[in-house]
């Protein structure tokens, strides 16, 4: 048999590695201020105000996401890289400046030490970590080609269940139709018919937090604080059975090649756009009218925003050089 | 005996060759295929162990399960290279006691491993409660067992131990005839798949 060429560290540990450090004061609210590209690309958590935990916090996660401690182990690791920098819940961090951090009470999800608050840290990293590492794989060419699509599925019980059909309607996915139980995202495993391309629209949606309040701004798994919803890799033939098309209708082969950039291995920012379709078209072009929009001939029904985009990222720019 | 030399001729087979050349252009690098194989054997695995539902030590002690094994899932992960399908099974899983026999010791310094013996302490470390919950214990039985009791009701939160063994569990994996499966389901939806895009 050939040598094995397999990289064995986890793709997990890979998306983990790849992120820079982000001391910050901020709380959850002020961190999502600061933009989802910003923070898909740092280590922080709220109120972690102090670059020696931050450092050590990336340390743990990579060694987490590495397979070689498990969650437990790390949650002891932070608790004690705590201890040793003298956080307090009340104080805060010695060299965090006085009145930056709101005092916490003790033992509760604001107190960076409790047993809430680290096991969430933990849990959220891990799962974040892991469906960012399934997304670098799942575009990797040979997969990519196998398993064009993504399922909505659940993979873990939890005690109530947020309402994920509707989530996927807003997010702008596409109806599962009466063939797939409405409540089927409510059992492990169990196919919902939530199906979509990678690279979608659809996957960003579920996860950005100006749709919905818990969400991580992420456009992989699990989309949300304490959700146990992934998704699942669909064959070619799976998304041909169940009628699979691009967000705008496009067969999977135009929709590949409308985004090279997903074959290439890299996803695409989501595109600044709108779909209209099943609107009435005088209304559509109204709407596209009054928000400065732009539209192709050949796509009447889809409202591009990218001239506008482009305007006020050069206006930015300009801002920034003067 | 002489060696019987057989010139076999196949004529009038111009589909047959068109079919055998896809099928050869499609195996002659076999990561696609072996992809394919890894990722829906590690769903399988997957979904095998979200079916587990093995929780004895959680309804020994009447505790609500942890679903560790369940949660675990998601750390399995499929990859190729084009000798072989690979699903890599991080350490953490604690998966693999299907392999082998396995001896866990405190880390960190630490004297011992707390066992949990009651449902207050499944699923929680000491650190999870607050400080003076616990007081030190040696029991004395044919030999001392040292343990952490609450101090409130006397009750032993966990036994003490300064190494754990755990004899190898095969089942907590499926089992290789399940593997291999998969493995020849998709090989042969992949070989079909081949030969429509042929055709």
């Amino acid at each position: 048999m050939p040598a094995s060429t397999l990289n064995q560290i986890t793709d997990a540990l890979v998306a983990s590695q790849n992120r820079g450090l982000l001391p910050t004061t901020l709380d959850s609210a002020g961190l999502k201020e600061l933009g989802a590209e910003v923070l898909a690309k740092s280590v922080f958590t709220a109120h972690g105000a102090d670059a020696v935990f931050v450092s050590g916090f990336k340390d743990v996660i990579d060694q987490l996401t590495a397979g070689d401690i498990g969650e437990g182990q790390a949650r002891t690791a932070l608790w004690e890289i705590l201890k040793v920098l003298g956080y307090t819940p009340a104080g805060g961090f010695p060299k965090t400046p006085i009145g930056e951090v709101p005092p916490a009470l003790a033992a509760t999800l604001q107190d960076l030490s409790s047993s809430p608050r680290l096991n969430l840290i933990v849990k959220t990293q891990k799962d974040l970590m892991t469906g960012a590492g399934e997304m670098i794989r799942g575009i990797l060419p040979n997969f990519l080609a196998m398993f064009p699509a993504y399922e909505l599925v659940r993979m873990g019980p939890v005690k109530v269940a947020r309402d994920w059909p509707e989530r996927w309607l807003i997010s702008g996915g596409k109806d599962p139709g009466a063939e797939f139980a409405r409540n089927a995202y409510q059992t492990i495993g169990r196919p919902t018919g939530m199906i979509a391309l990678k690279g979608d629209p659809v996957w960003g949606e579920l996860g950005n937090s100006g749709n919905f309040d818990d969400a991580l701004d992420v456009d992989y798994p699990p989309w949300g604080y304490n959700s146990q919803m992934w998704w699942r890799p669909r064959s070619a033939a799976y998304c041909k059975l169940h009628d699979i098309t691009g967000p705008d209708g496009e067969t999977i082969e135009e929709w590949f090649a409308q985004n090279p950039q997903v074959l290439g291995g890299k996803l695409p920012l989501p595109a600044p756009q709108v779909s209209l379709n099943g609107v009435d078209p005088a209304i559509a072009e109204r709407f596209r009218q009054a928000t400065g929009g732009s539209s192709d001939p050949s796509k009447p029904m889809v409202v591009n925003y990218s001239d506008i985009l482009a305007k006020e990222l050069a206006n930015a720019a300009n801002a920034y050089k003067k | 005996m002489p060696d019987v030399i057989l010139n076999i001729q196949v004529t009038g087979q111009d589909a047959v060759d068109r079919d055998l050349r896809c099928l050869l252009a499609g195996l002659s690098d076999r990561t696609q295929l072996h992809a394919a194989i890894a990722t829906e054997a590690t769903e399988m695995t997957r979904e095998y162990l979200q079916g587990l539902g093995r929780h004895g030590t959680a309804d020994r002690l009447g505790a609500a399960p942890t679903n560790f094994r369940e949660r675990n899932a998601i750390s399995l992960q499929p990859s190729c290279d084009p000798s072989a399908a690979y699903i890599i099974i991080p350490r953490n899983t604690g998966l693999g006691r299907a392999f082998h026999d396995v001896v866990i010791v405190p880390k960190s310094g630490k004297t011992y491993l707390t066992i949990p013996a009651c449902a207050r302490t499944y699923g929680k470390v000491v650190r999870d409660f607050p400080e003076g919950t616990f007081k030190f214990e040696m029991l004395h039985a044919h030999r001392p067992f040292p343990v952490l009791k609450f101090v409130d009701n006397g009750e032993i939160g966990y036994w003490l131990k300064r190494k754990v063994f755990q004899k190898q569990d095969r089942t907590l994996l499926p089992s290789n005839d399940a593997w291999g499966e998969v493995a020849r389901r998709t090989s042969i939806a992949y070989v079909n798949n081949i030969m429509q895009q042929a055709s």
